[in-house]
C-alpha cells in the first residue's frame, strides 16, 4: 500500500484536476442552457403546408421574425384534401413567446444565408389578440385562398343579386310588359310584319311593270341607245390615234423621231469605224504599231542583257557565273570556320594577343 | 492413509500443460509438524506441486487436501481462508517492489485485517511490532524504509522468510530458497527455516536441489539457547519426522526417511544423494 | 481447418472473464482506495501535459485546415463553430483517449507483466489478495473518472488554441469565436463528449490489464504484452468510436 502521504498529495492533485474539469463542464452546461432551451417550458402550435420542405423533425428552428423561439417537433401528413393543408407541421415554441404572436401572423420557409439551413420564420401580424396554445398560425399561401374565398363571396352574392334581376325582368318578359316583352308577346308587330310583306310582293309586282321607273328603266331602249353612241366616240378616239393625228398619234405614228434615232446610231458606228481604223489618238492608240514596235525593241535589249550575264559579261555576269568567286568565297569561308576552331580550342592565343595590344 | 489431521495430502493429482504432464499421478501426505524435503530436476514438476498444494494451480485429475479440506475446486475467495494458514516463499522472494520492506513484510497482516481472518496472535500486538519482530528474526531489521531492488539477492530471499513467516502459519512452504546463493547465505537461509520450524514445530515442504539442505533439514535443529543450529541425535524424539520426495518429469519416484533415501539404488535417486549435487 | 481461429477467440473468452471480474470488483469489498487515489494521481495527473498539448495543437489544426474552406465561402465566422464541434465530439475524446492508451495501458502492461514474471501475482494470491481486486480494479476506476476530465480539459484547451488560430490570422473578435463556439454545442455533443471517454478509458484499463496479467515468458514476455495492449486497446477505441458515433448521429 503506497505511504499515507504520497496519498495526500496524490489525492490532491487528482482533486485539483477533477475540480478544474468539472468547472468547465458546468461552464458548458450553464451557457449551454442559456441558448438551448431545453428546459423552457414549451407549448405547441400548428402549421399547414402543402410540402414539408424536408423539414428536420426537432432540428429545422422556428423564429418570429429573425428571434429563434423554438423548433419544429413534428411532421406528418394532415389528411386533409383541401388545397396546401397537406402537410401538418407541429411547431414546439418557449411558452413565453406565444403572446408574441397575433393571429394574423403568417409562417413561411426561408433560409438563413445562401448555404443557410432553412427555417420556419413567422412575420409578426398587427392583430391585437394572441394565437392560443395549440392553435393554428396561417401561412401565406392559406392567405390567399382565404381572401379568394372571402372575394368569392362578395361576388356571389353579387351574382345573386343580378340573377335576382333577371329573374324579374324574364317574367316581366313573359307576362308581356315591357319592350322586349311586347316584342315578344304583342301580335300586333306581327301584323305590320305581315303587312309589310304584302307591300313587297306589289312593289315587285311593279318591277315587271314596264310602266314604273324602274320597269322602264329595265325594259326602255333608250338607254341602251345612248350607251351605244358613247361607245361609238371612244372608237373614232382610237382611229384618230392610229392615223396619227393629235399629238399621242403623232407621238405613235410619226416617223421623224425614228428617222433622227437612226441618225444618232450611224454616227456612233462611224466613230467607232474610225477609231477602228487608228484615226484620233484612240484610235492610233488601239491601232498603231509603233508602240509595239518599242516594246518589242525594250523586251530586245532586255533579253540581251540577260543572255549577256548569263554568259558572264558585265559585272553581274559575273556575279552570277564565275566560279572563281564563289571558290574565293567558298575559301574564305573556310579560314572563317578555321579560324573560329582555332579560336574555340585556345582561346587564350586570341586573346591574349589582344591583351597584349592594350 | 492418515485423515483429517494430515496438512496437506495429494491423491492421485494429475496436471498436464498441453502434452507436457507437470504432476503425474502424484499421492503423498503430511501430517501436523513433519518436514518434507522435495528434490528433482528442473522441470520435474516440484513448484507445480508447491503450488497445487496451496491451489495457485487446479489440477486436471486426482485430488488435494489443505488442512483436511478438499480444496480441489475450491473458489479463490475460499482458498483466502486457507491461504491464512499457509506461508510461502517464492523463488526469487516475490517481494513487491513497488512497497517497502516494512509494508512487503506487513502486506499479510494487513490483509488479514482487511479480511478480517483471525491469525493466532495477529490482533495481539500492533502490526508495526510484529514486523521489526520479524524482520529480527531474519536479521533484516535495518531494512525497514529500503524497496526490495535496493537489496542483495540473499537479502529478497530472506525478507521473503520474514514475509512467509509473519502470520506464524501452520505450514511452511519454500520454493528453492537457497538456489543461486553462496554457500555461508545458504547456510543462513536454512538456519532461518530450521528456527522457524523447531520454534513453532511448523509443517515445512522444502523444494531445494541441493543435497545439503535435504541433509541439514533431516539431521539438524535449532537450539534457542545458542541461536545455532547442530545436528539432532539421531533416534532422539526430537528429530522431526522428514521424509526425502523425489520428482522426475511429475512423477513421484521415491518417498521415504533419510535412510532409505541413502540406501535407495535407482540412479536417478542417487543423484541428489550425493553432496554438490545441483 | 478452423484452427487458426481458436486463438483469438480463446484470447477474447479470457478477456471477457479477466474484465467481468473486475468489473463486478468494483462493487465488492475490500476497496484499496489509496490504490484508486495513487493510479488516478498516475493516469489522470500525469497524463494532463499531453493530453493538454493534443488538445492544443488539434485546435490550432482544426482552424488553421477549416480557415482555407471557410474563407471561399466567406464564411470565416464560423470557424469557432467547426472547432468547438470537432473537439469535442471526435478529435477531443479519440486522440486523448489514443495517447492516454499509449502511456498507460503500456504503462499497466509493463507493470503487471512484471509483477507476472517475478510471480509476485502469484504471490499476492497466496498472501490472500485478489490481484483483480487490488490492481484492476484500481486502474479501471481510476482511468474511467480521469479519461472524461482529462478530455473536457484538452477540448477546453483545443478551443483556446482555434481561438488564438481565429483571432490572429482570421481576425475574428472574441465574442464572435466564443460565441459560435459555445452556441452550436448541443446536449447530444457533451453526451457524446463525455460517454466516449469513459468507454475508452474502460477499454484502455481492461486492454492494458488483461495482456499484464497473462504475461509469460520473461523480460520477452512483459515486452510482448506492452506492444499487445498498446495495439489493441488503440484498436478496439477507434471501433468502438465508430459504434459510439453511429449511435448519436442517429438519436
Amino acid at each position: 500500500m503506497p505511504s499515507a502521504a504520497k496519498t495526500r498529495w496524490s489525492q490532491l492533485k487528482v482533486g485539483i484536476l477533477a475540480a478544474i474539469a468539472l468547472v468547465i463542464l458546468a461552464f458548458l452546461v450553464i451557457t449551454m442552457s442559456g441558448t438551448n432551451p431545453l428546459f423552457r417550458e414549451t407549448v405547441d402550435a400548428v402549421v399547414y403546408f402543402d410540402d414539408s420542405f424536408a423539414m428536420t423533425v426537432g432540428a429545422t428552428p422556428v423564429r418570429l421574425n429573425g428571434i429563434l423561439i423554438g423548433k419544429v417537433s413534428n411532421v406528418e401528413l394532415s389528411g386533409s384534401n383541401e388545397l396546401n393543408r397537406t402537410v401538418k407541421v407541429t411547431l414546439s415554441l418557449n411558452a413565453d413567446s406565444l403572446a408574441l404572436i397575433p393571429v394574423d401572423s403568417t409562417a413561411g420557409l426561408a433560409q438563413q444565408n445562401l448555404l443557410g439551413a432553412r427555417y420556419i420564420n413567422i412575420k409578426r401580424g398587427k392583430s391585437a389578440q394572441t394565437i392560443q396554445p395549440g392553435g393554428e398560425i396561417k401561412t401565406e399561401a392559406t392567405t390567399e385562398i382565404q381572401d379568394m374565398l372571402d372575394q368569392g363571396k362578395t361576388t356571389l352574392s353579387a351574382l345573386q343579386a343580378i340573377l335576382t334581376r333577371v329573374e324579374k325582368l324574364v317574367i316581366e318578359i313573359e307576362d308581356g310588359k315591357g319592350t322586349i316583352g311586347k316584342f315578344l308577346r304583342d301580335e300586333t308587330l306581327y301584323n305590320n310584319l305581315v303587312g309589310a310583306a304584302d307591300e313587297m310582293k306589289k312593289l315587285v309586282v311593279n318591277f315587271n311593270n314596264p310602266n314604273s321607273t324602274i320597269g322602264h328603266l329595265i325594259n326602255d331602249d333608250d338607254l341602251y341607245q345612248d350607251v351605244r353612241g358613247t361607245m361609238g366616240k371612244v372608237d373614232q378616239l382610237v382611229d384618230g390615234l392610229n392615223a396619227g393625228e393629235g399629238t399621242l398619234g403623232k407621238l405613235l405614228k410619226d416617223d421623224s423621231l425614228h428617222e433622227e434615232l437612226r441618225g444618232t446610231l450611224a454616227d456612233l458606228h462611224e466613230t467607232l469605224r474610225l477609231v477602228n481604223r487608228g484615226d484620233g489618238t484612240i484610235g492610233k492608240l488601239m491601232t498603231t504599231d509603233t508602240l509595239h514596235r518599242r516594246l518589242e525593241d525594250t523586251m530586245t535589249r532586255l533579253d540581251n542583257v540577260l543572255d549577256k550575264v548569263n554568259t558572264g559579261e558585265g559585272t553581274v555576269g559575273q556575279l552570277l557565273n564565275n566560279p572563281a568567286l564563289y571558290e574565293s568565297m567558298d575559301n574564305t569561308m573556310r579560314e572563317v570556320q578555321g579560324f573560329m576552331k582555332d579560336f574555340r580550342a585556345n582561346p587564350k592565343k586570341f586573346l591574349t594577343i589582344q591583351l597584349k595590344l592594350f | 492413509m492418515g485423515t483429517d489431521s494430515s496438512i496437506v495430502r495429494f491423491e492421485d493429482v494429475s496436471l498436464h500443460f498441453g502434452d507436457t504432464p507437470a504432476l503425474d499421478h502424484v499421492s503423498f501426505e503430511m501430517g501436523a509438524g513433519e518436514t518434507r524435503v522435495v528434490f528433482g530436476a528442473a522441470g520435474s514438476g516440484k513448484t507445480m506441486l508447491l503450488k497445487v498444494a496451496v491451489g495457485l494451480q487446479k489440477p486436471d485429475s486426482g485430488r488435494v487436501f489443505l488442512f483436511g479440506q478438499d480444496i480441489t475446486h475450491l473458489s479463490e475467495e475460499r482458498l483466502f481462508d486457507l491461504r491464512a494458514r499457509v506461508g510461502i516463499l517464492f523463488q526469487e522472494g516475490a517481494l513487491f517492489d513497488s512497497l517497502t520492506i516494512a509494508d512487503n513484510v506487513a502486506y499479510p497482516l494487513e490483509n488479514q485485517r482487511i479480511l478480517q481472518t483471525v491469525g493466532a496472535g495477529s490482533e495481539q500486538r500492533s502490526i508495526e511490532e510484529r514486523v521489526v519482530e520479524t524482520l529480527r528474526f531474519v536479521e533484516l531489521e535495518q531494512t525497514l524504509d529500503k524497496f526490495p531492488s535496493e537489496l542483495s539477492g540473499g537479502m529478497r530471499r530472506r525478507v521473503g522468510i520474514a514475509r512467509a513467516v509473519v502470520t506464524q502459519p501452520e505450514l511452511e512452504l519454500y520454493d528453492s530458497p537457497t538456489a543461486g546463493l553462496d554457500p555461508i547465505t545458504a547456510h543462513t537461509i536454512i538456519s532461518l527455516i530450521l528456527k522457524e520450524r523447531d520454534t513453532r514445530n511448523t509443517a515445512t515442504i522444502i523444494v531445494t536441489h541441493r543435497y545439503q539442505d535435504g541433509q541439514l533439514m533431516a539431521n539438524f535443529r535449532y537450539n534457542p539457547n545458542s541461536g545455532e543450529i547442530e545436528a539432532a541425535p539421531r533416534g532422539s524424539e526430537e528429530t522431526v519426522d522428514t521424509k526425502f520426495l523425489i520428482m522426475q518429469a511429475g512423477r513421484l519416484v521415491f518417498e521415504g526417511t533419510e535412510p532409505e533415501f541413502l540406501a535407495c539404488t535407482d540412479e536417478y535417486v542417487r543423484k541428489f544423494a550425493r553432496p554438490g549435487a545441483s | 481447418m478452423l484452427d487458426f481461429l481458436k486463438p483469438p477467440i480463446q484470447t477474447f473468452q479470457d478477456f471477457v472473464l479477466v474484465s467481468s471480474r473486475a468489473l463486478g470488483n468494483v462493487f465488492r469489498r475490500p476497496h484499496y482506495n489509496s490504490d484508486i487515489f495513487q493510479q488516478m494521481d498516475i493516469i489522470g495527473v500525469g497524463s494532463l501535459p499531453i493530453t493538454s498539448m493534443v488538445g492544443w495543437f488539434s485546435g490550432i489544426v482544426m482552424a488553421l485546415q477549416m480557415s482555407r474552406a471557410l474563407t471561399t465561402y466567406g464564411a470565416e465566422s464560423r470557424v469557432g463553430e467547426i472547432v468547438s464541434i470537432t473537439l469535442v465530439r471526435e478529435l477531443g475524446p479519440v486522440l486523448t483517449a489514443l495517447l492516454v492508451a499509449g502511456r498507460n495501458a503500456s504503462g499497466m502492461a509493463s507493470e503487471l507483466g512484471s509483477m507476472k514474471v517475478t510471480e509476485q501475482i502469484d504471490a499476492m494470491r497466496a498472501l490472500g489478495t485478489d490481484p483483480s481486486q487490488k490492481l484492476v480494479t484500481p486502474r479501471l476506476i481510476a482511468s474511467a473518472t480521469m479519461l472524461p476530465l482529462l478530455t473536457i480539459i484538452a477540448d477546453c484547451i483545443g478551443m483556446i488554441g482555434g481561438y488564438f488560430v481565429a483571432s490572429t490570422q482570421l481576425g475574428l473578435t472574441s465574442s464572435e469565436y466564443w460565441t459560435s463556439a459555445w452556441q452550436v454545442l448541443e446536449y447530444n455533443d457533451l453526451a457524446q463528449g463525455l460517454i466516449k471517454p469513459f468507454a475508452f478509458a474502460i477499454i484502455i484499463a481492461l486492454v492494458g490489464c488483461f495482456y499484464g496479467i497473462r504475461t509469460s515468458g520473461g523480460t520477452q514476455g512483459v515486452g510482448r504484452a506492452t506492444t499487445n495492449a498498446v495495439v489493441w486497446s488503440s484498436l478496439w477505441i477507434i471501433v468502438i468510436n465508430t459504434l459510439i458515433t453511429q449511435v448519436f448521429v442517429n438519436f
